[in-house]
């Protein structure tokens, strides 16, 4: 977090960032308050707290998320990282060993173990061990800078600064190795060095922390910092497509639609099997109106991630829009099948069985909709659209009197609540209403069909 | 109408991330071109411009939820917005505060 530069800015930005500890430590405190059983909170909180060198109260909040989430594997990361910040290697080293038993790859075991091996001054063991977990992951920026770190215990000047210069070459981290000073051109003295060293944690949570970090400011239209925060996110944990998916937020939350698609682009092809990448991709196509590049990615994110119920209901209005209505209708289900308490799936799904003209179906869904608290004059005239298919003229005009009832101003409601009453041979109320209908009507089609209808009268 | 729907839910889902609204105590769906909104409003922390905290809660609630409103129904294709909020309730066509049910 240090800067290069004159004492005047680096003062100016050790302010402003404490100012954003500050606002962090703030809303998170209101956050919590608001969901007092959510791990993730509480492993922030810890965060926090250690980056101010808290130990104690860091540890009582990683309890509390393990208590909540005993298999939260970022909390557990911290807690062996807690631990071996009091240099209880043993402890911190059976946390690793579990956390690695639980990784597929393996790799966030040897990197604990490499961070163990170097605690305890055993630097050729944390050299292997990164070099292992360096071969799975490829070489990403974190896993250079680290080695770097560990060729620096071992003397290694040169090959810590090549491996340092390696890490720069990475685009996204550019400006934060020159910014702490590394150059290709001169040869850094042990303060700069240091500083370098400290640039990057050893621990990747607290990229979990930079994060939000990074949307205090967001939220605060501190822009450039916010960018900076992910970047140093990323330098900790070597996630491109999460750093980008960050850097779209940005974008779209400044209003730049083409910038936010490129980087949810970039972060898609970093990592095509995250789902929040696809889902962010997806939702930035469809405010652009692109229904199909919208719909591929929704169906990947689906296939994916098939438990995500907002997947499956954006899925449905994508397949609605594009005339699918079956391929609709099974993605509105499957939404409820996930969350049967889905309101808008539900209204959803009544739409599309009405579009289908499957009418029982479509009262059915409508009935369970309005059960489920939707309610607009627009879903009851539809209901009743529904019931008067159905021959159930009373209930036909139920809905109608609710629809008129609840929105006055729905001219259609007026409108289909005119010719409900015509069928039923009323012909007063259907003239009351068609006259309302023509005093909240524009003119067209329907407005010259409901003139005709008053000016030759209804058949009796 | 349904042909846009995917589109003006999308474009929602971006005017609440810009108003920092808590999106997990807030439901939105669109059908028929008509958005709903249901829930409860909330917004994350902010500051004004100028660095000043947010006014009383009651009167930021109503700012929020009338530009809110404002800027859903400036979508193209939105016909008509509908808000079942827990917080907050439209009163003669003035937002008010509602209690919060314990």
């Amino acid at each position: 977090m240090g800067s290069k530069g004159g004492e005047g800015m680096r003062r100016e930005n050790l302010r402003l960032m404490m100012d954003v500890l500050q606002e962090a430590r703030t809303c998170l405190q209101a956050d919590l308050a608001r969901h007092p059983n959510w791990a993730d909170l509480h492993h922030l909180s810890a965060l926090l707290q250690l980056v101010q060198g808290q130990l104690t109260t860091a540890e009582s909040a990683l309890q509390r998320s393990l208590e909540i989430n005993p298999r939260y594997a970022a909390a557990r990361s911290t807690l062996a990282h807690l631990h071996m910040r009091r240099q209880r290697y043993d402890q911190a080293a059976e946390i690793y060993a579990a956390l690695g038993a639980d990784d597929p790859t393996g790799t966030s075991g040897e990197y604990g173990l490499a961070l163990v091996a170097l605690g305890r001054g055993r630097f050729d063991e944390a050299l292997e061990r990164l070099n292992r977990a360096v071969e799975v992951t490829g070489p990403r920026a974190p896993w250079l800078h680290r080695l770097g770190v560990v060729e620096r215990r071992l003397g290694r000047h040169a090959e810590c600064l090549a491996r340092w210069r390696s890490a720069a070459a990475d685009p996204i981290v550019t400006r934060l190795y020159e910014r702490a000073g590394l150059d290709d051109h001169v040869e850094p003295d042990d303060e700069l060095m240091d500083r370098i060293e400290s640039m990057v944690s050893e621990h990747p949570g607290f990229s979990d922390l930079e994060d939000y970090l990074g949307r205090i400011c967001a939220r605060n239209r501190l822009w450039s910092e916010a960018g900076e925060a992910y970047r140093r996110a990323y330098a900790m944990e070597g996630y491109a497509v999460r750093y980008e998916v960050r850097m779209g937020l940005l974008a779209a939350l400044q209003g730049d639609d083409a910038a936010a698609l490129a980087c949810y682009t970039r972060a898609v092809e970093d990592d095509a099997r995250w789902a929040p990448a696809r889902v962010a991709l997806g939702f930035e196509y469809s405010s652009q109106g692109e229904l199909e590049p919208a719909t591929e990615q929704f169906e990947e994110a689906a296939r994916l991630r098939p438990r995500w119920a907002d997947v499956q209901y954006n899925l449905g209005l994508l397949h609605g829009a594009a005339g699918r209505l079956p391929e609709a209708r099974e993605r509105f289900m499957n939404a409820l099948a996930i969350n049967a308490n889905y309101a808008h799936a539900q209204a959803s799904l009544a739409f599309t069985y009405y579009r289908m003209g499957e009418m029982a179906e479509a009262r059915k869904e409508f009935d369970r909709a309005v059960g489920l608290g939707v309610r607009s004059s627009d879903l009851l005239v539809h209901l009743a659209l529904c019931h008067r298919e159905l021959g159930d003229m009373n209930r036909a005009v139920e809905s109608l009197a609710e629809a008129v009832a609840l929105n006055p101003s729905d001219e259609m409601a007026h409108y289909h609540l005119g010719f409900t009453h015509h069928v039923r041979g009323s012909r007063r109320k259907a003239i009351a209403a068609w006259r309302q209908f023509l005093l909240l009507a524009q003119k067209g089609p329907l407005y010259d069909e409901i003139e005709a209808q008053l000016r030759n009268g209804t058949d009796d | 109408m349904q042909f846009e729907d995917f589109r003006i839910n999308a474009s929602v889902r971006t005017l609440l991330i810009r108003q920092w609204i808590d999106t997990v105590q807030l439901d939105h769906g669109t059908m028929n071109g008509i958005v709903y909104l249901r829930g409860s409003l909330r917004r994350e922390m902010t500051r004004s411009k100028d660095g000043k905290v947010e006014e009383s809660p009651d009167e930021s609630m109503r700012l929020l939820v009338t530009k809110l409103e404002r800027q859903i129904r400036c979508v193209r294709g939105v016909r008509d917005v509908v808000c079942n909020l827990e917080n907050i309730v439209k009163v003669r066509g003035q937002w008010a505060p509602k209690a919060v049910k314990a």
